[in-house]
């Protein structure tokens, strides 16, 4: 059976690093980097993130891509996802950071949800509400179990495509439902939820590809080597032709 | 979906259909992901209650707009063919798939409630 959660290694080191940020960078530290990138505040983050090992990373996609994704999650400004890697690489990262971001912002949403009350209720109450973070949720989820698989099975050309697909329309629908939710708390600067829908979509639109560039080139990669769809259909891996599609087509007239 | 990508390897597909293709295909994995996790979630004996309502819920959702898409594309090649007629069985069977074992509604509600801890 798989185990669809981060491995034990990329697990503990993203409980520390995610205990790190919320201790070194809050909301208030975000705002003060970007209101002064070079400044005192970025120095510091630079000194905690380093402490606890950031930049000492072995070069193994998991452990990366978990730094990625809790960077992603406290809107750390860091040059950690753009530091100069292999492409393939890169994206993971970018997408895992994406990842993060989304899942926070998100979570920010569901508390909201619980605590505003309107009409004598919490607003999460009300399945118009309920239903738009729900299907956030689902969205959130997916691609944060692509980015795990990605990450464990190895960053390529055929799975960064799907991982950018996958990634851009959620970014801004995260983006997007978050900010409904908050209604007009959510809309100013001085609320933190625009730190991360902010970069979410500068993120988003910072990939290496748009989606339709990305589908297609899936698409053509499918479509010219079948047994490159052997890993999406297998259970271990996902995405070969199964042996049944090419026995039952078989009978079919090629138009 | 797999059918098709074996009849139309090889020849000439526009780019229309190549990008409706892959994108289908990325959120068929991330369905099959979404449905792993369920499945493992409950192997460990861990509660699976809004993970297996979300796998429920994106996949139903997901083989309409997948059985539509496919019906469409294959329905002008011949009318004996057995892809065509597989598909639109699809398509008709899928309408089922948002409404049995629990509506998508109802599978929404108890994401709200067990996955997220929305207040009833």
């Amino acid at each position: 059976m798989i185990d669809e959660r981060w491995g034990p290694d990329a697990r503990e080191f993203g409980a520390a690093l995610r205990e790190t940020l919320r201790r070194a960078c809050p909301p208030e530290v975000v705002r003060a980097i970007e209101a002064e990138p070079t400044g005192a505040a970025a120095a510091k983050l630079a000194a905690g993130l380093r402490s606890v090992g950031l930049d000492d990373l072995p070069d193994d996609p998991e452990l990366l891509a978990v730094a990625a994704f809790e960077l992603g999650r406290a809107a750390a400004p860091s040059g950690f996802v753009t530091a100069d890697r292999p492409r393939d690489l890169r994206v993971l990262l970018a997408v895992a950071q994406i990842a993060g971001a989304a899942e926070r912002a998100l979570e920010l949403a569901i508390d909201h949800a619980k605590d505003r009350r309107q009409f004598g209720v919490p607003i999460g109450s009300f399945q118009a509400v309920a239903h738009k973070l729900v299907d956030t949720r689902i969205a959130v989820d997916g691609l944060i179990l692509l980015v795990r698989k990605v990450a464990w099975t190895g960053p390529d050309a055929f799975w960064s495509a799907a991982l950018i697909s996958a990634a851009v329309p959620r970014a801004f629908t995260v983006a997007r439902t978050t900010h409904q939710v908050f209604g007009g708390h959510g809309f100013t600067v001085e609320a933190d939820l625009q730190l991360w829908t902010r970069r979410l979509r500068s993120w988003a639109r910072a990939l290496p590809q748009d989606p339709p560039e990305a589908r297609i080139a899936i698409a053509r990669q499918l479509l010219t080597d079948a047994d490159q769809v052997r890993a999406l259909w297998h259970h271990e891996r996902g995405l070969a032709l199964p042996r049944w599609a090419r026995e039952l087509d078989a009978t079919g007239v090629r138009p | 979906m797999a059918r098709l990508i074996h009849r139309w390897s090889g020849t000439a597909v526009d780019d229309v259909r190549a990008e409706q293709l892959g994108e289908l295909v990325v959120e068929l994995e991330i369905d099959r992901l979404l449905n792993l996790r369920a499945a493992a979630l409950g192997e460990r004996g861990e509660d699976a209650a809004a993970e297996a309502s979300m796998s429920k819920v994106f996949g139903s959702e997901l083989a309409q707009r997948t059985a539509e898409w496919v019906e469409g594309v294959v329905a002008a090649v011949s009318s004996n063919d057995p892809l065509v007629a597989d598909a639109a069985q699809a398509l008709r069977t899928s309408t089922a798939f948002t409404i049995i074992g629990g509506t998508s509604e109802v599978q929404r509600n108890v994401i709200a409630d067990r996955g997220l801890g929305l207040p009833r």
